[in-house]
């Protein structure tokens, strides 16, 4: 029953000053990443409802790492804090070595198999701009086993991020993914709209985050990682056109191989649709968005419904 | 062409080129070596883009230059200095932009001036009002110290390279050298009119300085807009249209178009036109209806333009056959 309650409740918890303030003002309220310097600390707990997919609710509890914050968290506030959760996500800065830290997810993870032992656990190495390029993996499969060591024999994600590329938005694509009820019946549609265009692929955008929702692709990409490029690039542009007192609608871009269109899909989606068939004229493509338009608000609709 | 670049030592002379021709982030220039002998810096992207950055040592002064020095500073088209905003009080530093606008301009009387209040961001100039003194202070003192003789005014601009200024500025130096601009200035504000475009720039895809633009006045919000659309563009085809065997530069081509439309109504249109060129406009929707006439209008100004630098290529190595010739 947890899993249909439209309202999903996600933790953001972690150590004072590893970003977790950042993160969120990037993905949900549409920071630019240098704007981040000037947040402050968060005291205590900041909750925030985030509508999402349209009828999806968020409820965000981006929890203020402070040694006295985190102190309550696991005394006074443990059944109130952990209970419910859908989704607890732990953001470790990458540099520190601290070994309170990793307490404190150990403390976590025992009072989320205490309350809610269903929740879903992703665990983010952040700041990994901080470390030279070639040394990354390394550094992060050293805290991936640590954490791993101290996660209960839960099942754990480590991702990887840093708020100055992709990865932040890699991350939490696949974080929404586990909210969204019937992914599947959205894939299938995707799939079918795909083959109609005869597109290479096919790629659903969640509209005020642009996150990744769902894909489609009928041919393989040596890039895997283009989804969360392009997240990033369409959502730095629509930060330029909001200076330009604008927003920002839709796209063509092509060349002699390619003809990529990004659109406004459902009322709550972008659509990404990439073509490399250059026989087929751009303007059919479009018509056939945009004929689909109507049909994928029901499936979106569908997709997050709550099964009765 | 070529173009000096003077100033004071840590004025931010290198700091400029490396943001600008070689796409290093900003942040990270605060590392940047001195430099301590001249370095050259050809840009060559296209035909329409062409001329070489001659970065002179902070070190460098004009009482003590060598016959090298000499011989850069007469064969250059424009000399721009750079100063440091942030280094108050200029004075010396102003005294020195004169006596290097008066010994050049005595040795290549051809020569244009240029001056880079550079640094104009951080904490000293939140407001617009500082800066504009700060142009003013600058422009009266140097006016003071050159009234009696006869050397040509020189043209300020107020630069950062934490926005788009820089690119501005050195996209008026780069105008202000080729002369082509004035007839491709007027070409394009007859493509303006007869498409009813609203504002019109010729860019150098890899730089982002645009070459030329129509002759409405310029804000900086549009051309951000464009230099932004530029970038989405090459990333976006540095995903989708790259075929395995092909290298980089071949992510713009012939068929490079793109179209960003805006709920307020208006529409940027971008399209090659040369090789790492490209024409980006601003129109309203409602007169995008007809792209094909648009696309046609602009295959015309590219063949123009085309002639125009032809024409000058032509002149340029006649001139050289005549001189061997003689």
């Amino acid at each position: 029953m947890e899993e249909n309650d439209p309202n999903k409740k996600v933790l953001l918890m972690g150590k004072s000053g590893a970003g977790k303030t950042s993160m969120r003002s990037i993905i949900f309220a549409n920071f630019m990443p240098k704007d981040t310097m000037r947040l402050g600390f968060t005291n205590s707990i900041n909750q925030s409802n985030i509508r999402f997919l349209g009828t999806l609710s968020l409820a965000l509890w981006d929890c203020g790492g402070q040694d006295h914050f985190m102190q309550h968290y696991f005394e006074s506030q443990r059944d109130t804090l952990f209970r419910n959760v859908q989704v607890l996500i732990y953001v470790f800065d990458v540099h520190s070595e601290d070994q309170r830290d990793m307490n404190y997810y150990r403390s976590c993870v025992d009072a989320i198999q205490d309350h809610s032992p269903t929740a879903h656990i992703f665990v983010l190495i952040h700041k990994m701009d901080l470390i030279p390029v070639e040394k990354r993996d390394e550094a992060f499969n050293k805290k991936e086993r640590e954490v791993v060591k101290n996660s209960a024999g839960l099942n754990v994600i480590c991702f990887k991020t840093s708020i100055w590329d992709e990865t932040l938005y890699l991350a939490w694509s696949r974080i929404v993914h586990y909210l969204i009820p019937n992914s599947d019946v959205l894939t299938q549609s995707l799939n079918r709209f795909c083959s109609a265009c005869e597109a290479d692929e096919v790629v659903l955008f969640e509209k005020s985050t642009f996150l990744v929702i769902s894909n489609f692709s009928s041919k393989q990409h040596k890039d895997v990682h283009r989804f969360e490029k392009i997240s990033n690039i369409v959502k730095q542009f629509k930060l330029s056109c909001s200076k330009a007192a604008a927003r920002f609608k839709s796209m063509t871009v092509m060349n002699t191989n390619f003809c990529a269109f990004v659109d406004e899909f459902t009322s709550s989606t972008y659509i990404m649709l990439i073509s490399s068939d250059s026989t087929i004229l751009p303007a059919l493509t479009q018509m056939n968005i945009d004929l689909a338009k109507k049909h994928f608000e029901g499936v979106v609709r569908a997709s997050t419904a709550v099964a009765q | 062409m070529n173009i000096a670049l003077l100033g004071n030592k840590r004025a931010g002379k290198t700091s400029i080129l490396k943001v600008v021709f070689q796409k290093i982030s900003p942040n990270e220039t605060l590392f940047t070596e001195s430099t301590s002998r001249i370095e050259e810096i050809n840009v060559y992207n296209n035909p329409y883009t062409k001329f070489t950055i001659i970065d002179f040592p902070g070190t460098f002064q004009i009482s003590q230059m060598n016959a090298n020095e000499r011989k850069y500073l007469q064969n250059c088209s424009l000399v721009i200095y750079v100063l440091d905003a942030q280094d108050k009080p200029y004075e010396r530093s102003l005294d020195a932009f004169v006596s290097i606008l008066r010994e050049v301009h005595g040795m290549n009387s051809q020569c244009f001036f240029e001056m880079f209040i550079h640094k104009i961001d951080g904490d000293m100039f939140m407001n617009d009002d500082v800066k504009l003194e700060v142009l003013n202070e600058v422009s009266d003192s140097v006016r003071l110290k050159i009234s009696d003789r006869e050397i040509p005014e020189p043209s300020y601009s107020l630069t950062s390279i934490y926005d788009l200024s820089i690119y501005e500025a050195l996209s008026k130096v780069v105008q202000k050298i080729t002369p082509q601009v004035g007839y491709l200035q007027n070409m394009l504000d007859v493509l303006m009119n007869h498409c009813r475009i609203d504002k019109v720039y010729v860019f150098d895809v890899i730089t982002k300085l645009y070459i030329a633009t129509d002759s409405t006045p310029v804000d900086l919000i549009s051309y951000e807009l464009c230099s932004d659309m530029i970038d989405v563009v090459i990333d976006v085809s540095c995903i989708y249209g790259l075929v395995e065997s092909e290298n980089i530069n071949s992510v713009f081509d012939k068929k490079s178009t793109a179209i960003i439309k805006l709920d307020s109504g208006l529409t940027l249109y971008l399209r090659e036109i040369e090789h790492m060129l490209a024409l980006v406009c601003l129109v309203k929707a409602d007169n995008f209806d007809r792209q094909h006439l648009i696309d046609y209008n602009i295959e015309c100004f590219r063949e123009g333009a085309r002639k125009i630098f032809e024409a000058r290529e032509k002149w340029i190595k006649d001139e050289e056959e005549s001189k061997s010739f003689n």
